[in-house]
């Protein structure tokens, strides 16, 4: 030990007291020669790393519970660990009477919390992490066409097909539109804003039988724009496009021509995320779109690009561009609009969180869920590539999701009821009963509280 | 429920609940920020009651007091902008107190470095932060310590809030709506932040009442001194002084730092130098304190410069050296060779030392400290360093017998009043550590 640096004096076990008294002795019969002073140049108290509550001298204590809440980013993203992809070891341990600490429970993942506690647990919001399917078609339909989509497969943990409704799908897609172009006017430019303004009071006065919600999304719609304005694409374009979007219905986009969203995603966002826009636009270029052949002023919506940008930008895109973007996550199921013109559906969603009830979150089975659509049409070739998607993407998403201190986190809540009494110890060389949670590991973003909760009677004597 | 324990008095006392979080706070480390611009913004009502003399607000940035003459002492205060509240007064009391003694109610908007000044958003908080001022000596009367650091002995905090701005025509709400928030009658300082915990509240406004000020010395204020003289009657100078004032919001965290944060909270002697009689020590001694019971004392060494050098002044090597608040004295810097120097010519010594202590026996030298947690830490032990600057033949910590116990106390609610609050002998050795040898200063 090098006294430069300091010498650590451990204590036998961990304490719990807020007064320390440090006493600097010269032994009798010692060579000292005063007189002399004690001196410190740093005095530090080392924490310790294990919650204890120890026995005092002067009361008897009656342990009755222990809480323990687990946090952590991403805590449920795997039951084998508790951050995705590492174990804790977490001890419940008890010691009495000088006898070694004795394990009363242990827990190294989140099925052991599940097994041998009684744990809550409050999920946080989170996106979809999946391989996902996406499929294009290289020929366009013509306007008559009907677009049917349905859910072509749905492979859901070990890959079993399985065939829902197609109403179910396309609604679920409905809904990702709806939340990934779900942000509001804020932050537009003035004249992008008045189009924005104008064309939502039009939409809000027709009779397309549109709901509010998706004059909201219109306002996501707008955002989108925003971006695209950001990055030097004509005003007036936009206005049109904006406009040309108010005054259709959502079905009628069908024939209004996405191409021009997708060349102006290309190049907004190449400007607005610095070059992530490849990557973004690759998920839904297939061989049947050529972004450098875009005209942006003349080229229109169709149907498949919008399909393949609903299916691919939201699950797949950069965690940057999607912030930037504010895409959001749909959650609730209620939308129905727009359901017959999108199709096709690549959101596993967390919807617990709805019913306000602390379940635990299933994400496992619905991040690896495989999506995949159809569109039926005239004569179609169908290609289909898959991507493994961000396994949790957040998403500031107001009034769903779970947070604590401003940051999204998943919370395990643990209540051990245990009715042990911790006497003081008898002799004053002897150890304290003691109880403790021994945290030998412990991933770097979980963090561990622990509270005892008890009673205590004082033993100093009392006249009676 | 009612818990089925062993009960060893005489009596049986009742069952208390406890709820225990080892390692959680609830203050954030970092205080609340008062003001974006003048300090006494922060302060919109302020009401003295007999500190006719003078009474300061001030920020942080403003010059210290310079007292006990020269060279000037000054201690590095936090002065970080916008954080902090300097808070003093003075009066002129006749030694014969009647029932009228001096106080002081502050307002404290919690809500001015918001900007705009409308719908400003209460914070929530739960602790204040005080400072006293570290060249003040203690006060004591024949039943023990009074004051320390002339820091008030009655403190009451209440919580109050009104959304319009503070003026004229929008007066604070009446008293009874106040939210009473602490209360302590004996409050004692620490040599460093004395911390005043209360349950988390969301407020606009804090209102302070300060009163049972400490008498202060006679040089704080020569020109009052030489005025109050005047009358012939026997007086005395009581005020206060608050070096720094925060206040902290609430923030729910279980920390896992490796170290907990703490404060000294009394440092004495068992053995002065030249015990029993006469009692010296220089740092008293150089403050014009009388010899008097030795418990009363904090263990502070004054460490006299060398006559060779033609100076008369020393080190005060108190024990806010080991959180950071060393006194420091202006001194030619050609005098100060072996100390550390500011830029601005002060010089200090970063470590605390002990009053010096007679060999005679079982001689000792105790060190209280407290942690600053919300609720008490899980603690492991403790780690020491001694100087390296230290010259081994009048320090006994180089002693090859020197050891060091540390030892917990049960309650420490007045730890100036050691023969009731800490019991005599070790409550619990856990662990001595024995020093061989001398310090090796080599890394």
């Amino acid at each position: 030990m090098n006294f430069f640096y300091g010498q650590e004096i451990l204590f036998p076990h961990d304490t719990a007291y807020r007064f320390y008294r440090l006493e600097f002795r010269i032994p009798l019969g010692g060579s000292f020669t005063g007189p002399k002073r004690f001196e410190l140049a740093e005095l530090t108290l080392l924490r310790s790393r294990h919650p204890t509550l120890i026995a005092r001298d002067d009361e008897a204590t009656r342990l009755d519970e222990i809480h323990v809440r687990i946090t952590g980013p991403s805590l449920l993203d795997d039951y084998e660990y508790v951050n995705g992809r590492e174990i804790m070891d977490l001890r419940l341990q008890h010691t009495s009477r000088d006898r070694p600490f004795e394990d009363v429970i242990r827990l190294r993942s989140l099925l052991d919390v599940r097994e041998k506690t009684a744990a809550q647990i409050v999920a946080a919001q989170r996106g979809t992490r999946a391989r996902v399917q996406f499929f294009a078609d290289d020929q366009q339909p013509t306007s008559q066409e009907s677009l049917s989509v349905s859910k072509q497969q749905m492979i859901s943990g070990g890959g079993t097909p399985q065939q829902t409704h197609a109403q179910e799908v396309a609604a679920l897609q409905a809904n990702a539109l709806v939340t990934a172009l779900a942000n509001g006017l804020d932050g537009v430019s003035p004249n992008l804003r008045a189009a924005a303004t104008s064309a939502i009071a039009r939409t809000l006065s027709g009779t397309q039988g549109i709901t509010t919600e998706r004059n909201t999304n219109l306002g996501g719609l707008v955002h989108l724009l925003e971006v695209l304005d950001a990055a030097g694409i004509p005003a007036s374009d936009l206005v049109k496009l904006m406009t040309m979007v108010a005054n259709s219905s959502f079905d009628d986009l069908a024939g209004v021509g996405g191409d021009m969203l997708l060349g102006a995603a290309r190049s907004g966002l190449s400007a607005a995320t610095g070059g992530l826009s490849d990557a973004v636009i690759n998920l839904f270029s297939d061989d049947d779109v050529q972004p450098a052949a875009i005209d942006f002023t003349s080229v229109l919506f169709t149907p498949t690009t919008l399909v393949k940008i609903l299916n691919g930008l939201l699950p797949s895109a950069p965690a940057s561009a999607l912030q930037g973007l504010s895409f959001r996550p749909a959650v609730s199921l209620s939308g129905s609009f727009g359901a017959q013109f999108i199709g096709g559906g690549s959101f596993g969603l967390s919807a617990q969180l709805d019913s306000g009830k602390s379940t635990a979150l299933s994400s496992g089975t619905q991040a690896q869920a495989l999506h995949g659509l159809t569109v039926s049409g005239g004569s179609h070739h169908r290609s289909r590539h898959e991507e493994e998607v961000e396994r949790t993407q957040w998403f500031d998403w107001k009034g769903q999701e779970v947070k604590r201190a401003g940051v999204p986190t998943d919370i395990i809540t643990i209540r051990l009821p245990l009715g042990v009494t911790l006497t003081p110890p008898a002799e004053g060389g002897e150890t304290p009963d003691a109880f403790r949670v021994r945290i030998d590991l412990l991933p770097p973003n979980v963090k561990v509280e622990v509270r005892f909760v008890g009673q205590r009677v004082s033993l100093d004597k009392v006249q009676p | 429920m009612t818990a089925t324990v062993e009960r060893k008095g005489i009596g049986e006392q009742p069952a208390k609940r406890f709820e225990y979080t080892p390692n959680h706070r609830d203050a954030s480390r970092t205080p609340l920020v008062l003001h974006a611009g003048m300090s006494i913004d922060v302060v919109p009502d302020i009401i003295p009651h007999l500190l006719q003399h003078y009474f300061v607000v001030a920020a942080e940035e403003t010059g210290q007091p310079t007292v006990y003459g020269a060279p000037a002492y000054r201690v590095p205060y936090p002065e970080t902008p916008g954080l902090y509240l300097r808070v003093g007064a003075l009066t002129v009391m006749p030694d014969a107190l009647g029932p009228d003694r001096p106080a002081l109610f502050m307002v404290v908007d919690l809500t001015r470095s918001q900007l705009p000044a409308l719908n400003r958003e209460p914070p929530t908080v739960c602790r204040v932060g005080l400072i006293g001022n570290l060249f003040l000596p203690p006060t004591y009367t024949d039943r023990g310590p009074l004051h320390n650091f002339g820091l008030p002995r009655a403190v009451r905090i209440y919580s109050a809030s009104w959304l319009k701005p503070f003026n004229l025509q929008n007066l604070p709400p009446h008293p009874r709506t106040w939210h009473l928030l602490y209360e302590d009658t004996d409050l004692r300082g620490r040599w460093g932040w004395t911390f005043l915990d209360f349950a988390p509240t969301r407020t606009s406004h804090l209102l302070f009442v300060l009163s049972h000020f400490p008498a202060l010395p006679k040089n704080m204020d020569l020109i009052a001194a030489q005025n109050a003289d005047a009358y012939g009657v026997p007086w005395h100078f009581r005020g206060l002084a608050i070096e720094r004032l925060a206040i902290h919001s609430y923030e729910s965290v279980t920390d896992d730092d490796e170290t907990v944060p703490y404060v000294p909270v009394t440092t004495w002697n068992s053995h002065y130098e030249a015990q029993p009689t006469p009692f010296t020590s220089r740092y008293w001694g150089a403050r014009g304190i009388a010899p008097i019971s030795q418990p009363l004392h904090q263990s502070i060494y004054r460490e006299q410069m060398k006559a060779s050098k033609g100076v008369s002044w020393g080190f005060d090597l108190q024990p806010s050296s080991l959180v950071g608040l060393p006194l420091q004295v202006q001194v030619p810097g050609s005098q100060a060779v072996d100390a550390n120097f500011t830029t601005d010519g002060y010089a200090y010594r970063p470590y605390y030392s002990g009053d010096v202590i007679h060999a005679d026996g079982a001689v000792r030298t105790s060190l209280v400290l407290e942690a600053t947690d919300t609720q008490p830490p899980a603690v492991r032990g403790v780690r020491i360093r001694v100087p390296a600057m230290s010259r081994p033949e009048q320090t006994v910590t180089h002693a090859p017998e020197a050891r060091c116990y540390v030892m917990v106390l049960m309650t420490c609610p007045s730890p100036f009043r050691r023969t009731r609050t800490v019991k005599d002998g070790p409550l619990l050795s856990l662990r001595y550590s024995t020093f061989q040898g001398r310090m090796s200063t080599q890394p």
